[in-house]
């Protein structure tokens, strides 16, 4: 008889587990840190490579999360306040900033997994499945002296996208699989940063307290999905298994995420007010916020490319080739609309933001050893990923470069039909020098100078949203997850 | 060979969310310069007008200028740079590459000495949410930002002061051309709304208006017309039987006003034309597809009856029983009303200005005329083209603006947010009863 205290004690790790995030928003171990894979023939299958719900046999459920804590330092350079460049007579303190993702909240939360499906008399595999394939979450803490040097990029934010998709596969040969995953993804978002309203402006100077704006943006509630197609092929001759899949950015909006923030607040630049505190543009929340923004960035497609070598009936060996399409991630573009009287949206404080992004492709390299019985299995697993952002585009909202990561997972039959798996990674980001910022904040003044010319190299720069204080300095990061799946097989 | 006119594969539109001057041509030959939009674009004569016209159906731009004509009708991928000022280092404002352009020099805007080089028509500006800011006067420059869309929902808008009015892109067709050329297929870029012509005056201090059941049209005042949205018109322009339903509501002779020229882009040669003013006119959604819909003036008469009997309630006022519905209002319709002495220039029906506001593939309700950037002076527009699932007309008037020159009326009472409700501008915290 199933042991009632087993029992809880699986619900009680599900209910403090989380996922591992690489890239500046790939969650790189969807559904668990140790065992999945374009190769692997269970539900996990929906977001690997829909063409391994084809080796699945009879129904099957899945429940797991995991929980993932990332710790940043932002070691900024000088700057020279007048003009904001590096290097100069100002120095910052080293900023820390950190984020845990976990699934249990709602709207649903990002590093959770759940699937259900069945293998169909060795003809076809259906599943529904819901995960996240994509989220970031992090925080920077004010130094103790009250300063927070990384505020023009980032104050803090929580991007999730909750993935609701439908695999089917089919076999079209004893020895190969095809399958596609429709879905639709849930995007919601919450970003603060600060922007420079005296940028340039040498009297002033360049990253005064006095003249930042804080932009505070959120969507509200369950926004319209984007929706997206997962195509994939699973061939297997006798102890090789090769897997190959594709998923796509959004369709239909060029791979563009539109998402509306209906909670917006912009709080103004204290020395509108002759000091302090800036008030806020909407100043009384009892009748309702009067800002409504919105926000559009790109996702990447995914290629994914599996091979796994059966060496023996207890060992396997697998390697994964993860493509990631970063490149089109160029900006996030952030639009905000206020009252039709005033004019202090749109000329005290912008009334658009532009992020630079600059993204470029990166590459997921996985080798992977597992041994396993009847009862158990246990696999190591070593991930090196290439960073999907240029050095010198590194601030503190977009924070990677060359990832190493070790993890380990162990995974048993602990009742009949009903596997437990758990994993630990830890992530460790080699440090990153940025070299001369992406970021040019003399650009704003010198776009205004060109009265707005965007042939200018300033105004372009202004355009894509470089136009920001600098992000030069020397950026770290490390994560760890800790991740635990329940497989139910009927 | 079909060609697609709005756009190359490869087109690549460059701008920056910033806003962009522009200059106002003419509302009528020697009228106040608060007519249709004119930017500035780069040709190899130098920098020159280009009209910037939401009810031209293509895009236009003559590369050499049209002191010497261009070569009509001929199509090319080309590509238009807008500018702040008229030397040859004026700032490059918006840069649009490898869009289809005709090479097609327009009528000029306004009056004859206005002579555009082209005109950045519909299909090039549906690619965006174009704002516009229009003042009254001249004392300020009119702006243009490309936004890639507009923020917030019809709700929250209606919060801020804003009227979204929705509409269905019309004007898409097949163009044919001489024997034994390609033909062209223009697509869907032009923006009409219903509008209410010549309604009358309006205070929620006159005596309450009745209407029994079924009496809804009955108390309609004014004329329902259809109208496109055209910046680069200075009036408000009617075809001629449009004209003559307004003058009967208004008392007026079929031949009232002065005649003289109007000058359009679609039109190399001056349209006759006979000039007048209208006291007002209220711009609504396009109801055709609105099963709720009862026309727009009687839609105006409805909101106004709504608007008296909750800024009376607290005198005892009651809804009239044809605007109420299980004991409750029916919501209004959003609306812009528009007022002072508008220009208007009336147009015989086989005018090209008429005609080509018609073209319509498949046949769609007759177009009345359009509503000219003269017309809208004074109210800061948001052509929303890329809004879901209609694309949307946002509209708010100008700071200082007074009821008689411009008004704006969300739709009531649908606009209950964050557990509030607001009626024209004002929070309603009971809803008087239906009047017995």
């Amino acid at each position: 008889m199933f042991n009632r205290s087993r029992l809880l004690a699986i619900l009680a790790i599900l209910f403090v587990s989380s996922g591992v995030q690489a890239g500046p928003l790939d969650d790189a171990h969807v559904a668990d840190t140790g065992f999945s894979g374009p190769t692997t023939g269970d539900l996990t299958a929906v977001y690997w490579n829909p063409a391994g719900l084809g080796l699945m046999q009879g129904p099957q459920l899945m429940l797991g999360g995991a929980w993932q804590s990332t710790s940043v330092s932002v070691a900024r350079a000088s700057i020279n306040p007048p003009t904001g460049t590096n290097p100069g007579a100002r120095n910052f303190p080293t900023a820390s900033g950190s984020g845990t993702l976990q699934p249990f909240r709602w709207p649903l939360g990002p590093s959770g997994f759940f699937g259900i499906g069945a293998g169909i008399g060795h003809r076809f595999g259906i599943a529904l499945a819901m995960y996240s394939p994509f989220s970031t979450k992090l925080t920077m803490t004010p130094t103790a002296d009250g300063q927070e040097p990384a505020r023009y990029h980032l104050v803090s934010m929580e991007l999730n996208h909750i993935a609701l998709a439908t695999g089917l596969a089919i076999h079209a040969s004893e020895s190969i699989q095809i399958g596609v995953t429709p879905g639709l993804l849930f995007p919601t978002a919450h970003m603060i940063f600060d922007e420079d309203t005296a940028l340039g402006d040498a009297t002033t100077g360049s990253e005064n307290a006095s003249a930042a704006a804080r932009y505070d943006l959120a969507t509200k509630g369950i926004v319209t999905p984007s929706y997206f197609m997962a195509f994939g092929a699973h061939y297997r001759h006798g102890r090789l298994s090769l897997g190959f899949s594709y998923t796509s950015a959004p369709l239909g909006t060029s791979g563009l995420v539109n998402l509306p923030l209906d909670n917006t607040q912009v709080r103004l630049p204290a020395y509108a007010t002759g000091g302090g505190a800036g008030p806020d543009l909407c100043p009384d929340p009892s009748t309702g916020n009067c800002l409504a923004g919105r926000m559009s960035y790109r996702l990447p497609s995914i290629y994914n490319l599996g091979a796994t070598w059966q060496v023996n009936k207890n060992w396997s060996a697998t390697a994964i080739v993860r493509w990631l399409r970063y490149g089109a991630l160029d900006k996030i573009t952030i639009l905000v609309a206020g009252p039709s009287s005033g004019t202090t949206l749109g000329s005290s404080v912008p009334d658009h933001v532009v992020l630079y992004r600059g993204f470029q492709d990166s590459l997921d390299l996985r080798g992977r050893v597992v041994y396993e019985t009847k009862q158990f299995r246990v696999g190591g697993t070593l991930r090196l990923e290439t960073s999907a952002v240029p050095a010198s585009h590194v601030n503190a909202a977009a924070i990677d470069g060359t990832k190493i990561e070790p993890s380990l997972a162990a995974d048993m039959r602990i009742w009949r039909q009903i596997r437990l798996s758990a994993g630990y990674a830890f992530t460790w980001m080699l440090p990153v020098d940025t070299g001369t910022s992406v970021f040019d904040p003399t650009a704003a003044a010198a776009c205004t100078n060109a009265g707005g010319d965007l042939s200018t190299p300033a105004c372009q720069a202004r355009m894509n949203g470089q136009a920001r204080p600098s992000a030069a300095g020397t950026y770290h990061l490390w994560r760890q997850t800790f991740s635990v799946l329940t497989t139910i097989a009927f | 060979m079909l060609l697609l006119v709005s756009c190359g594969e490869d087109q690549s539109l460059t701008y920056d969310l910033e806003a962009i001057q522009l200059a106002r041509a003419p509302v009528t030959p020697g009228g106040t310069a608060t007519g249709g939009l004119l930017a500035k674009v780069s040709t190899s004569a130098g920098i020159q007008p280009l009209l910037v016209d939401s009810a031209y159906p293509l895009n236009s731009l003559a590369p050499a200028g049209c002191a010497g004509g261009g070569a009509p009708g001929w199509t090319y991928t080309g590509n238009m740079d807008l500018r702040d000022g008229e030397s040859a280092a004026a700032p490059v404002r918006a840069s649009f590459d490898h869009v289809g352009l005709f090479d097609l020099c327009p009528g000029p805007a306004g009056d004859a000495a206005t002579q555009p080089a082209g005109v950045m028509g519909g299909p090039l500006l549906s690619n965006f949410a174009v704002g516009f800011e229009l003042p009254r006067g001249t004392d300020k420059p009119a702006t243009m930002t490309l936004w890639p869309s507009f923020p917030g929902s019809d709700e929250r808008l209606a919060q801020d002061g804003f009227v979204s009015l929705r509409f269905n892109l019309r004007g898409g067709g097949a163009a044919a051309r001489g024997s034994g050329e390609p033909s062209l297929t223009l697509p869907n870029s032009r923006i009409v709304l219903a509008a209410c012509a010549a309604p009358r005056a309006f205070s929620t201090s006159e005596p309450q208006e009745a209407c029994a059941h079924g009496e809804v049209t009955l108390r309609a005042s004014g004329q329902d017309l259809m109208l496109a949205v055209g910046t680069g018109e200075g009036p408000l322009i009617l075809s001629q039987s449009a004209w003559q339903r307004i003058a009967v509501t208004m008392g007026l002779a079929n031949d009232a006003g002065t005649a003289g020229d109007l000058y359009t882009p679609f039109s190399t040669a001056p349209t006759p034309a006979r000039f007048l003013t209208v006291p007002r006119l209220a711009v609504f959604q396009d109801g055709t597809t609105d099963t709720s819909w009862g026309g727009p003036c009687a839609e105006l008469a409805r909101a106004r009856r709504v608007e008296w009997a909750l800024a009376n309630q607290a005198a005892g006022a009651c809804f009239q029983p044809c605007d109420a519905s299980g004991g409750r209002a029916v919501s209004t319709h959003a609306y812009l009303e528009l007022g002072g002495a508008l220009d208007v220039a009336v147009i015989s029906e086989t005018s090209d200005v008429i005609r080509s506001i018609n073209v319509d593939s498949p046949p769609k309700p007759q177009v009345d005329g359009i509503i000219g950037a003269g017309t809208l002076a004074g109210t800061r527009l948001r052509l929303d083209y890329a809004a879901t699932p209609q694309g949307r007309v946002i509209a708010a008037c100008e700071d200082g603006s007074t009821r008689d020159q411009c008004s704006t009326a969300p739709s009531c009472p649908g606009l209950s947010a964050n557990g509030r409700t607001l009626c024209f501008g004002q929070p309603v915290p009971a809803w008087p009863p239906a009047c017995k």
